[in-house]
């Protein structure tokens, strides 16, 4: 990408490139994993590493980056992610807690997560009724890097779990573990891959009335220097009773949501992505959730997504006094070359 | 046989998205709005999937909904289906949960009456290139069978497109691939209180003959078969976990009231002997994957035959063969 200068504005570049002072890169393909990953798919050992905190309402909490570290020394590929949630007690009941608990990833000072993003938006949704705490049961989310990440000896992919506040009558007690393989001590690779996650959720919407929310630049951007390769959207609703939330899912209410919460979409280089207000589980298939893209899509650096939210009016929901929220979440990764 | 397709060179992410089209009860068709389905950009765009989302207000009726509303697909002069093709007869069943959703409530109906709704996606065999100022044309059709005394079904489809668009300077080859599916929906008769009563001990058998053909002059690389099966009680009560329920894509019991067997145009057998229906299009996916070349004016033909099912139940099968061509640009 070469920055140029915009028009009218000779010698002033702004952080944020837009359409007319960027030459967008010609869309090049993602490349295939490199073949030193190919080379390592066989070696090394599985692993496994967990690690759990109970997070009150409101309030946020990291795990022990001890649990993520490699036991034997070593550097390991990571494959996926994958959250538990439990209740606490019987009784603790919602379809909601994949939007109530937020996860931050780091991996030393880089970071994996644009801060916390609900744990719901990482991936899609792999089966909707393992996302029902009902009583105390479990609810599980998964997350499959698009790439394996290389985690380098004596470092960890490190989570800090929150608890958005809502529902805020119960603590809940998130497990995250980490599967892959540790490798032999010379695996060193010259390019590696790094899983990035943002997202952007949006305030509580009245359903009453039409409302309106744009996203802001800083949710959906690539704040990196290099290539973002977008392997997928994602996106998740939630309706909310002044008293309770409900989630996204199908016992209590959620069909409501679908046509109530429409998104318009452009990238910050003036592409309409979605031209006009859609049904936000027609942009994002309703199956899985998921849109995806499988990194043929690139995000320049500094480039971002916008989404303009907007609620419709309904009359049966105003009575029930019930407020929407979308979460959109983008996943992707982008290639290092280690020095 | 290569598809041909070069690794697309992409800029943005595209969704075409149009607004939902009312569907009336027993009959009812529409064209979605094509406005919003036109590629209006100045570069070609390619949509790898499509996806549908139906809304009923009327409870307990949602996995009906797949089976019922139908769908013909065309961009230009090429058409995607055979014909009216039920829209859960698209892509395989990823998680049948999104197949099935019920609300407590109703967002446009009258109060006390809920919603229904049901999300299905096709994940389409190739990229599907459409070109400045083309538009893929989907028209439904609601094939609601009035004779179970379920009136009030007058559902709202909505459909759309997720797909890539191509940087300027992409080169398109003369010949692109081109998906397609064939569909064998029997008895999908304008008069639409005939289906057969599936009665103990009677017995239905139900043959393709050519419907799933290769009609056009090239090669047709054949991905996969789905099949479903479309139940329909007398009554519009929900069945026991072990009998069909309304309007669902029942599944065998115990011996299972439904087997089936297939062969190709030359007489080679698919499935040798009538095998039950779960055995060649499991549960979990519905979907039969295969990968093979379906030779110009050649077909599969499938026999079905229902053996025992619950008295009063109507049952009929839904197979679909997913596949592309080659097709000059």
């Amino acid at each position: 990408m070469k920055i140029i200068d915009g028009p009218g504005l000779p010698g002033i570049r702004s952080p944020i490139p837009t359409k007319h002072d960027v030459e967008v890169p010609a869309g090049k393909p993602a490349a295939p994993v490199h073949h030193e990953y190919v080379d390592a798919r066989y070696a090394g050992v599985p692993i496994n590493l967990y690690g759990s905190v109970t997070v009150n309402p409101s309030s946020e909490q990291a795990i022990n980056a001890i649990a993520f570290k490699n036991p034997n020394s070593g550097p390991m590929l990571i494959n996926e992610i994958k959250f538990q949630m439990f209740g606490g007690t019987t009784g603790n009941t919602t379809q909601f807690a994949g939007g109530a608990i937020a996860c931050k990833l780091d991996m030393g000072q880089i970071p994996l997560t644009n801060g916390f993003v609900p744990v719901w938006l990482f991936g899609r949704c792999e089966n909707l009724i393992m996302e029902s705490l009902n009583n105390n049961s479990g609810l599980y989310f998964r997350y499959r890097f698009p790439r394996p990440v290389f985690v380098p000896s004596g470092g960890a992919i490190v989570p800090t779990i929150r608890h958005t506040g809502i529902p805020g009558n119960f603590n809940i007690t998130v497990g995250v573990s980490l599967a892959g393989k540790a490798l032999a001590p010379s695996f060193s690779p010259s390019k590696v891959y790094l899983p990035y996650v943002a997202a952007f959720v949006s305030k509580f919407l009245d359903l009453s009335t039409v409302s309106t929310q744009t996203s802001a630049e800083s949710d959906l951007i690539n704040q990196f220097d290099t290539p973002f390769f977008v392997d997928r959207f994602t996106a998740r609703c939630t309706q909310a009773l002044p008293g309770g939330a409900q989630g996204d899912y199908a016992a209590t209410g959620f069909a409501a949501v679908p046509e109530m919460i429409n998104i318009r979409m452009r990238d910050s280089l003036g592409n309409p992505i979605v031209k006009d207000f859609s049904p936000i589980y027609t942009v994002v298939p309703g199956v899985e959730r998921s849109w995806a893209l499988n990194g043929d899509v690139q995000l320049p650096p500094k480039a971002y997504y916008s989404i303009d939210v907007q609620t419709a009016s309904s009359a049966q929901l105003a009575a029930l006094g019930l407020f929407g929220q979308l979460g959109f979440g983008m996943s992707g990764w982008r290639e290092v070359s280690r020095k | 046989m290569k598809t041909g397709l070069p690794k697309l060179r992409c800029v943005a992410p595209i969704c075409l998205s149009a607004p939902g089209l009312a569907l009336a009860a027993a009959g009812g068709s529409g064209i979605a709005d094509m406005s919003t389905l036109c590629n209006q950009l100045r570069s070609p765009i390619v949509i790898d999937s499509i996806s549908f989302y139906v809304r009923n207000t009327q409870s307990n009726l949602s996995g009906w909904l797949g089976g019922s509303i139908k769908c013909r697909l065309s961009v230009g002069r090429f058409d995607l289906t055979s014909g009216l093709v039920p829209i859960w007869n698209f892509g395989p069943v990823i998680d049948d949960s999104f197949e099935n959703l019920t609300a407590t409530s109703s967002l446009f109906g009258a109060g006390g009456v809920n919603d229904t709704v049901a999300f299905y996606k096709w994940k389409l065999p190739v990229p599907l290139i459409v070109r400045q100022g083309d538009a893929i044309t989907p028209y439904f059709e609601n094939s609601y069978n009035n004779s179970s005394g379920l009136t009030n079904l007058s559902p709202v489809v909505f459909i759309s497109f997720q797909g890539r668009v191509l940087a300027e300077d992409q080169h398109i080859p003369d010949m692109v691939p081109v998906p397609y599916v064939s569909i064998w929906d029997p008895l999908t008769t304008p008069s639409l209180n005939s289906f057969p009563s599936v009665s103990t001990p009677t017995s239905h058998y139900y043959v393709s003959f050519d419907a799933l053909k290769n009609p056009f002059p090239t090669p047709l690389r054949v991905q996969r078969f789905i099949g479903r099966l479309r139940s329909e009680p007398a009554s519009a009560t929900i069945g026991a976990m072990d009998v069909p329920i309304l309007g669902s894509d029942c599944d065998d019991t115990t011996n299972g009231p439904v087997t089936v067997k297939a062969q190709d145009s030359k007489g080679y057998s698919i499935i040798q002997d009538f095998t039950p229906w779960s055995y060649v299009f499991q549960e979990p996916r519905r979907s039969f994957i295969t990968g093979n070349l379906l030779q110009p004016n050649e077909s599969y033909s499938f026999e079905v035959q229902t053996v025992t099912i619950t008295t009063g139940n109507e049952v009929r099968p839904q197979i679909s063969m997913i596949g592309y061509r080659m097709e000059a640009y």
